[in-house]
């Protein structure tokens, strides 16, 4: 795997204006992607992953809502947040690719799908024969695992059941080879049985494409079985980032401890209680100072509610933003390694 | 042994599409639950298992079978009867924003129930209206407010306070927590676990978060294509169902723990779940079972009993995977 980043999100802050006031859905988030990687981000409803998401390709609505000012998306050192609508199509159709959690929302029920996927191609090689940007899209079909891909390039939408929508999705996303894949909670619509098969898929065909994946959940288990790194999201940031090993057995993040805690643990015995989160998120229009989790958190202490942590680094990426890790900080037990939290 | 609270015996339920064709959705079902136990139902959806919780409840007639509740038989047609034992019986909803009505207060929603049986006089409803929120975990000022202004943790709260209103003895609990945040189930779940120890409450706990429904069942039922396919100890079912279609479900679970790389062991099942419109003949899994035999194709295959408590529908059960004792996993 190669190490250069392809990908470099710096202090994102995205608020949408309403009528009501300012809704800051994405409060200042840092992350990197590099190539061939798969990124997870979890967290919460309205924590903000889908808006930071669609901020990598401009998908938000900017008529009511504006990139704050020090927000920067590098992809391959571009601003995308600085590029004409020239460049974004560019991005768009061959760089970047997003696959959406309703299928049936986000393909066009009038037209074959196979002519929606010759189309992407169309539109990102100019220059290919009609001829070839069909084979191309039937290969692609039979790479997601669709069987009969020439018989299914001539159907609709409509013929096509819910996991195999999804399938046709992502060969619609993939068939132009992007460097960078966006899965907005692809397998969420989906039962266990058709989740395991397209995760399955979206793992050996990440393998063969080498692309990078930002894998959008808030599925623990979904995150485990396909990230290399994962972003713990709360209330508009990245309260821990680290790879799978740091965030399930060694999380230094009170947040990530309680929603650890919050299922049934694997395989031990039914009659230990789960250990839920009190409260509920807080208010995005008035999002607290200090971090958003103080009220919520059990360890919380008053600087907390002054001020918000600086990132601290446990190893070299893994990163808690938490004041658990000051010097002055008393010591608290990490709840999973039972054990004291330490960087 | 103290006899079951709930019996359910060959119910099933059609619906009629068009002038020919029919929806078979629950097929011949029987299963008994007993005083202070959780039966989970789990399967696909499009499976039944909704519907099978709505017709136990009497929101649809039962085509055929009967339903007998705390010993006595609740006939379909005999609407006096029902209304009685309507009580002891009651349900939670999936979606917390759906179930409950925009234009009540949080106080007349629960209260609702105690217009339709002549119920408590002003001071008394509200007494007990108070002490329901408390039994929740929500406050006093809740009762005059809206359901707009709640939550979909507390909106669920307000559907259960609701249900415990008819001081029930069985509780029909239709994906309660799908709808929620990952926090935010742990709260509910405990609530559900709470109620159920103080009140001795007995629960129909249908959902497709398979952790979740063996956390919370003593038995479970799983079902496929409107029928059952193997009904055991919540345990047994999890790690050594011995069901084909029983072993790929529980095996295609993710788990949150990046070692455990289940992928590799994982059953995937050939193509998806047919139509109930036109299930399969014999036995409906054959067309997607790895273990199918001609036979399977033929005959329809009768639950028979595996183990202790512990029951199948297959040909060709997978016996060897008793032995296993929960390593297997």
């Amino acid at each position: 795997m190669s190490t250069e980043s392809i990908l470099r999100i710096e202090n994102l802050r995205f608020s949408f204006m309403t009528y009501a006031g300012e809704i800051q859905a994405v409060r200042g988030i840092s992350l990197e992607v590099k190539a061939g990687e798969v990124l997870g981000l979890v967290g919460e409803s309205g924590c903000g992953k889908s808006v930071a998401c669609k901020s990598i390709l401009r998908l938000n609505p900017e008529d009511n809502g504006v990139y704050l000012p020090g927000s920067r998306i590098l992809f391959e050192g571009k601003d995308v947040l600085t590029m004409s609508e020239r460049e974004l199509l560019r991005l768009r159709a061959n760089d970047i690719r997003m696959v959406f959690q309703d299928p049936m929302t986000s393909l066009n029920p009038t037209m074959k799908v196979g002519k929606q996927i010759a189309e992407g191609i169309l539109n990102a090689f100019p220059k290919m024969k009609r001829r070839e940007a069909k084979e191309l899209a039937i290969e692609t079909l039979r790479d997601t695992g669709i069987p009969n891909a020439e018989k299914r390039y001539e159907q609709y939408p409509h013929q096509f059941s819910g996991g195999m929508r999804q399938r046709a999705m992502i060969a619609l996303a993939l068939a132009v080879k992007p460097k960078l894949l966006i899965c907005d909670e692809p397998t969420t619509a989906l039962d266990v049985t058709l989740q395991a098969q397209i995760l399955d898929m979206l793992r050996s065909l990440q393998a063969k494409y080498q692309t990078a994946i930002i894998f959008i959940t808030h599925d623990l288990g979904v995150v485990a079985n396909i990230a290399d790194h994962i972003a713990v999201m709360y209330a508009g940031k990245i309260m821990e980032y680290g790879n799978g090993q740091d965030i399930f057995y060694d999380p230094k993040h009170p947040y990530t401890w309680g929603v650890l805690q919050s299922v049934p643990p694997i395989d031990a015995d039914t009659s230990v209680p789960l250990v839920p989160i009190s409260g509920s998120p807080p208010d995005l229009f008035k999002p607290p100072i200090g971090c958003p989790f103080t009220a919520r958190c059990p360890h919380a202490m008053e600087v907390c509610r002054q001020h918000y942590p600086s990132p601290q680094q446990a190893s070299e990426r893994h990163i808690v933003t938490c004041w658990l890790y000051h010097a002055y900080a008393p010591h608290v037990i990490n709840p999973i390694t039972n054990e004291e939290a330490v960087l | 042994m103290s006899h079951p609270i709930l019996k359910v015996n060959h119910l099933s339920k059609h619906f009629r599409i068009g002038y020919h064709q029919r929806l078979v959705a629950v097929d011949d079902i029987s299963f008994s639950l007993k005083k202070g136990d959780t039966l989970g139902i789990v399967g696909e959806s499009g499976c039944g298992k909704t519907t099978l919780g709505r017709t136990i409840m009497h929101i649809y007639e039962p085509t055929e079978g009967t339903i007998e509740i705390d010993g006595q038989l609740v006939e379909a047609k005999n609407s006096k009867l029902r209304q009685e034992m309507a009580h002891k019986i009651q349900m939670v909803f999936q979606d917390p924003y759906a179930s409950l009505n925009p234009r009540m207060t949080v106080g007349d929603i629960i209260g609702e129930g105690w217009n339709y049986r002549r119920q408590y006089e002003k001071a008394e409803r509200r007494r007990r209206v108070v002490e329901l929120l408390h039994t929740v975990g929500l406050n006093e000022e809740h009762a005059s407010r809206f359901p707009h202004e709640f939550s979909g943790g507390q909106r669920q709260r307000i559907g259960i306070a609701r249900a415990l209103s008819m001081e029930p003895e069985i509780l029909i609990c239709d994906e309660p927590i799908s709808a929620l945040d990952v926090s935010i189930q742990a709260q509910v779940m405990n609530l559900l676990l709470d109620l159920q120890r103080e009140k001795n409450l007995s629960y129909l706990f249908i959902a497709h978060d398979l952790s979740m429904v063996r956390y919370i069942s003593t038995n479970i039922m799983v079902m496929y294509l409107g029928s059952e396919v193997e009904f055991g100890p919540s345990d047994q079912i999890y790690h050594n169902g011995v069901h084909p279609y029983t072993e790929a479900l529980f095996s295609a679970i993710v788990l949150p723990d990046p070692d455990c790389d289940r992928l590799s062991r994982r059953i995937m099942l050939e193509g998806e779940t047919p139509s109930p419109i036109n299930a399969p003949s014999g036995c409906k899994f054959s067309t997607r079972c790895a273990y199918a035999q001609p036979i399977c194709h033929e005959k329809k295959p009768e639950l028979t009993q595996v183990a202790d408590n512990h029951y199948c529908a297959c040909f060709f059960p997978r016996l060897e995977r008793l032995e296993l004792n929960g390593q297997s996993h």
